[in-house]
């Protein structure tokens, strides 16, 4: 080692400090990813609107050409063939329509027979199953979202200046932290925290465990009294499906399902999401449906659906497959392939996925990867 | 492991790196916050493999990328020195700050290979894989970050011994 290599290594090492706040790098990083994850969500919901309207003139020369499609916005390429593709004529909406508000949750098709969080805490964690309710909705919401994954549960709910999460799960793990200022509270009965932080515009966050040992928490721009309302509003004693609208008759042995999500708006447009794991690959379905998608540039055929098909490197530089098509006017699926995926695999997934469609969850299949 | 656990045993190490990589604390906080939330929307797959040497990859490249955009739109400065009258410092402070400043000013890649080298204390293979370049890359950077401070040292001290002669009436 030369004297100037011990100079730069002894700077180096004396310049930085000791002094890291971790809890607070822990919790910023958390929101943050919060934050980023919910951005990524919104970004495809204001891309897709912003769709609506860069068709929009399109669409009303289409509408004018074409015959009973009412406004319907025309899709770039015209499908055809396509398998289970029934014709379907439905309102689209604009993206004013997507601040539309509601005022109830909307209704999830009921599981028959099976059992409530209440009851069995272990089916929890089930991912075509949801447990968590809400009686009254704290503000009027744009859309409402379940998730329902092996990690748990959760509704978010978008209103126009307010963003609420409730969770439920076996453990704590996937929360948002308890930051901020904290207090003892009592929900329905059982002892919680409620901590409130003033640093991000005053979020307030409650947590509590039920009898069974699951774990609730709701978050969001609540102080201590709208928390509570929420928290004891909190209902664990129904089951409902998480359905999506299509059937997936040809995956691979072994497949499994990781998540599923449904996302519903006051207005016509609608979005469902599926994750399936076969092994160490996995591939998530995305689907729009109802404010005008289109498909911006198809390179491939896949079950005669004209499909974009595009593969490049992701996370540790692993490629991903993306493949969007459209199985009806107006609806757009995108597929994200990652991990040790099979790329034939998953053109074979987008060319047999039997679209359902229509805009009643209770007509959606209980199990969507079962032969 | 799980994410919180991870921040909690490493985050302090990340916001370290973070620092050297900027040349800035609180820059370095923040980009370690950054790179760390998006670590958290794939914690499943990160935590796949032994997650420290992936987060600090992303954390170099969103240090190398950052400084690349700042420097089309801001003049990067080293973070400012605290600076006490030279006579108050000892000669070895001295030196420290002059090398850590030097150090700041290195372009992107080179600095971080730098950092890496001499306080994350890597190999030319571990620094290569981490900076996506060959081994032969690695050591050019690095050498021609030496060249640059001995360089700009020996001119410092040269200034610095010109400045003192004046100021001692000529005399060395």
């Amino acid at each position: 080692m030369t004297e100037l290599d011990r100079v730069v290594a002894d700077t180096l090492t004396q310049v930085v400090s000791d002094d890291v706040h971790v809890e607070r790098l822990l919790n910023g990083a958390r929101a943050s990813g919060i934050r980023y994850r919910r951005r990524r969500r919104l970004t495809i919901v204001a891309a897709t609107a912003l769709a609506v309207a860069a068709v929009g003139t399109a669409g009303a020369l289409a509408a004018a050409m074409l015959p009973a499609t009412g406004n319907m916005a025309a899709a770039p390429t015209p499908i055809t063939d396509a398998p289970s593709a029934p014709p379907s004529v439905r309102p689209t909406a604009t993206a004013a329509d997507l601040t539309q508000t509601m005022t109830q949750l909307p209704a999830l098709p009921p599981a028959a027979d099976a059992p409530s969080a209440l009851s069995d805490p272990a089916q929890v964690g089930r991912p075509l199953l949801i447990h968590l309710g809400l009686d009254v909705l704290p503000f009027p919401v744009r859309n409402v979202q379940y998730l329902a994954s092996s990690d748990g549960e959760r509704l978010y709910l978008q209103g126009k200046a307010a963003t609420l999460t409730v969770r439920l799960s076996r453990s704590t793990t996937d929360f948002e932290p308890l930051a901020g200022t904290q207090q003892p509270v009592v929900v329905n009965g059982h002892p919680g925290k409620f901590a409130y932080d003033e640093s991000h515009s005053g979020i307030g966050t409650l947590r509590w465990r039920v009898a069974n040992g699951l774990w609730l928490q709701v978050s969001g721009s609540l102080d201590r009294t709208a928390a509570l309302a929420v928290g004891n509003g909190v209902r664990l004693d129904r089951t409902y499906r998480c359905a999506v609208p299509f059937r997936l008759p040809s995956t691979p042995a072994g497949t499994r399902v990781e998540s599923c999500t449904m996302t519903m708006y006051a207005g016509p447009a609608r979005g469902a999401g599926l994750t399936i794991a076969t092994g160490g690959s996995y591939v998530t379905f995305t689907t729009d449906s109802g404010y005008g998608a289109a498909i911006r540039e198809p390179n491939e055929t896949l079950g005669s659906r004209p499909a974009e098909v595009i593969e490049h490197p992701g996370d540790k530089g692993r490629p991903i497959l993306e493949i969007n098509f459209a199985p009806e006017a107006d609806t757009m699926v995108l597929m994200t392939a990652e991990g040790s995926y099979n790329g034939s695999v998953v053109r074979e997934l987008a060319a047999t996925l039997q679209w359902l469609g229509g805009s009643d969850p209770a007509t959606w299949p209980e199990n969507p990867v079962a032969p | 492991m799980e994410f919180d656990d991870f921040v909690r045993q490493r985050g302090a190490a990340l916001v370290r790196l973070g620092h050297l990589l900027t040349g800035d604390r609180h820059l370095g906080e923040d980009l370690t916050q950054d790179v760390l939330a998006k670590a958290f929307v794939r914690w499943k797959r990160i935590k796949a493999d032994p997650p420290d040497p992936y987060l600090r990859r992303m954390l170099v490249n969103a240090a190398i990328s950052r400084r690349r955009l700042a420097s089309s739109q801001e003049v990067v400065m080293a973070e400012p020195t605290e600076t006490p009258g030279r006579d108050d410092l000892g000669a070895e402070a001295v030196e420290r700050d002059a090398v850590w400043r030097l150090i700041s000013t290195l372009p992107p890649k080179q600095r971080a290979a730098v950092v890496l080298r001499y306080y994350e204390d890597l190999d030319d293979t571990a620094i290569a894989a981490m900076l996506d370049c060959s081994r032969e890359t690695v050591r050019s950077q690095v050498k021609r970050a030496l060249d640059a401070l001995r360089a700009r040292l020996a001119k410092e001290g040269s200034d610095a011994g010109s400045a003192g002669a004046t100021r001692n009436g000529g005399k060395p």
